[in-house]
């Protein structure tokens, strides 16, 4: 069907409106159609016209000036509403692909990396080269699987202690690491893929500048109604001049938690330049105990 | 047998990428550093013919390197990388060949082709390499990277060459001419570069002898030759 001429303006953006008195509509589809004047008037978002707003008089009554403001606001409250409508999609979009940064640091470079060690060890050990095949299968399984905005702290530690495996044996003596964190918080929920990105950060900033061997310590403590991780390297190499670039997934991790579990929670950053860095988690003991 | 050197900061990449040279029966390596300033030390050493070079390494990268090599020494440089990406296809034209990351060995079988090709040309490979952004510094356990408008001074003595900021003073591997070429550095002395930015004063002593004095206070002797083209430089 051809659509009638005034739409095809109209979807120019203009608004169209005939009278029926200067000049009158003539109907496209009947003849003889009873319809005698019209107003179309487009309804835009962000520029793109998604539709129109069409008012119609038959022939034996005059279009008032009421109707056609009428139409005209119609057209745009409903304008504003799409628009409203489709920032707050944008908005949901956003937090979601932010997220999904959050899954897509198993880059590709991680990856291949990854498996080019795993061919090296084959050639001397293939009982480790087959645990390390393991632990990046649970890794991927595990970022590509956990849904939910929550997770125990345990398979918390378990994803981040499959990673560290990797990392470790791709860094060789340059990286050590230890976890001492009391079983108590182990129950205890915090959002997902929180550590993971945390300990990757403070590898790739930190530890992997480093000539000689690199310690992330990964800790836990109770403060004031609040449970703290910290994860701390000994490089010491944030900069704070640099977080746009570098901290990114810091930030991402700081407004998940924010988001999710209020604004006197999240991130923190403390350094001693050249000596150590540490990231501390805050986290409402009672709120993540359920 | 082509003297080659392997630069990765991966330990194990280092030894599968070795074992595979190995069993071409082409390459004879020289030696296999883990980080940029090794890799400097030994491409100094050695003057490997050809650079098998890690592109995506943590503190400096693989191109950057590059622009650190003495040209007069500079081997013929096969990338290696875990990934693809935009920026080997910006080097292509000029590296001989680029692998990717678990190499296969058919694969290194064509490079080792490339290569002969090219060492029999005889020529050395000159590749458009940026400034220098970052000067690597040795320091106890650790890599320290200095911005070239951070520094007043860099001087060469005996035992090496230092670059000297407000931070103190730190050794690094780079030669003097590779820092005169490759940063905004300007020689004010056979042994010393100094920062334009960062001169204060120039002290005139007993002719032909003057000194620059820094904003820091550091003061850097100017030397006999290089005195009139530091005034050219200044417009004075």
């Amino acid at each position: 069907m051809v659509p009638p001429p005034c739409l095809i303006q109209s979807l120019t953006r203009q608004v169209i409106f005939i009278d029926g008195v200067g000049e009158h509509y003539e109907c496209p589809l009947t003849a003889g159609c009873p319809l005698g004047s019209v107003l179309v008037v487009p309804l835009q978002v962000d520029n793109d016209v998604i539709g129109t707003i069409k008012l119609y008089e038959p022939r034996n009554k005059s279009f008032l000036n009421i109707n056609k403001s009428l139409g005209e606001g119609i057209a745009c409250l409903l304008s504003n509403q799409l628009l409203s409508a489709r920032y707050q999609q944008q908005k949901t979009l956003l937090m979601k692909s932010e997220l999904k940064l959050v899954h897509a640091q198993i880059n590709p470079h991680f990856l291949f990396n990854a498996l080019n060690t795993i061919v090296a060890i084959l050639r001397r050990d293939s009982n480790r080269a087959r645990s390390l095949l393991m632990d990046l299968s649970d890794f991927f399984r595990k970022n590509l699987k956990r849904s939910g905005d929550f997770s125990t702290l345990e398979e918390e530690l378990d994803h981040a202690n499959s990673y560290l495996r990797i990392e470790k044996a791709r860094f060789g003596d340059r990286l050590a690491v230890e976890t001492d964190i009391d079983p108590a918080f182990f129950k205890m929920r915090i959002p997902t893929f929180t550590l993971q990105p945390l300990i990757e950060n403070a590898i790739k900033h930190g530890i992997s500048h480093m000539l000689c061997r690199g310690m992330v310590r990964i800790h836990a403590h109770r403060e004031d109604g609040h449970a703290i991780i910290d994860i701390e390297d000994n490089a010491g190499a944030f900069d704070e001049k640099k977080q746009a670039e570098s901290g990114l997934g810091i930030k991402i991790v700081d407004t998940r938690i924010k988001n999710l579990l209020g604004s006197d929670c999240g991130t923190t950053v403390f350094c001693e330049p050249d000596k150590m860095t540490r990231i501390s988690i805050r986290v409402p003991l009672e709120k993540c105990a359920r | 047998m082509m003297h080659a050197l392997i630069v990765d900061d991966e330990p194990y990449a280092r030894e599968e990428l070795e074992a595979l040279l190995l069993e071409t029966g082409e390459f004879d390596i020289v030696g296999s550093c883990g980080n940029v300033l090794e890799g400097l030390r030994e491409i100094r050493k050695e003057m490997p013919e050809v650079l098998f070079l890690d592109i995506q390494m943590n503190n400096v990268g693989g191109f950057e390197l590059l622009s650190m090599i003495d040209p007069d020494i500079m081997p013929r440089v096969v990338f290696v990388t875990a990934f693809d990406e935009y920026a080997v296809q910006a080097f292509e034209k000029d590296a001989i060949d680029y692998l990717v990351k678990p190499v296969r060995k058919n694969r290194l079988a064509k490079t080792v082709r490339k290569l002969k090709e090219n060492l029999d040309k005889g020529k050395r490979p000159v590749y458009a390499t940026p400034d220098i952004q970052k000067i690597p510094c040795v320091l106890i356990d650790r890599i320290k990277l200095i911005s070239p408008a951070e520094v007043d001074y860099v001087r060469s003595d005996a035992s090496g060459v230092h670059v000297v900021c407000s931070k103190g003073e730190f050794f690094t591997e780079l030669t003097l001419k590779v820092l005169e070429d490759k940063t905004d550095l300007f020689r004010c002395h056979k042994q010393f570069l100094v920062n334009l930015k960062g001169i204060d004063e120039i002290v005139f002593r007993e002719s032909p002898f003057a000194e620059v004095k820094m904003k820091t206070g550091l003061m850097v002797p100017v030397g006999r030759r290089f005195l009139q083209r530091l005034k050219d430089r200044l417009g004075i």
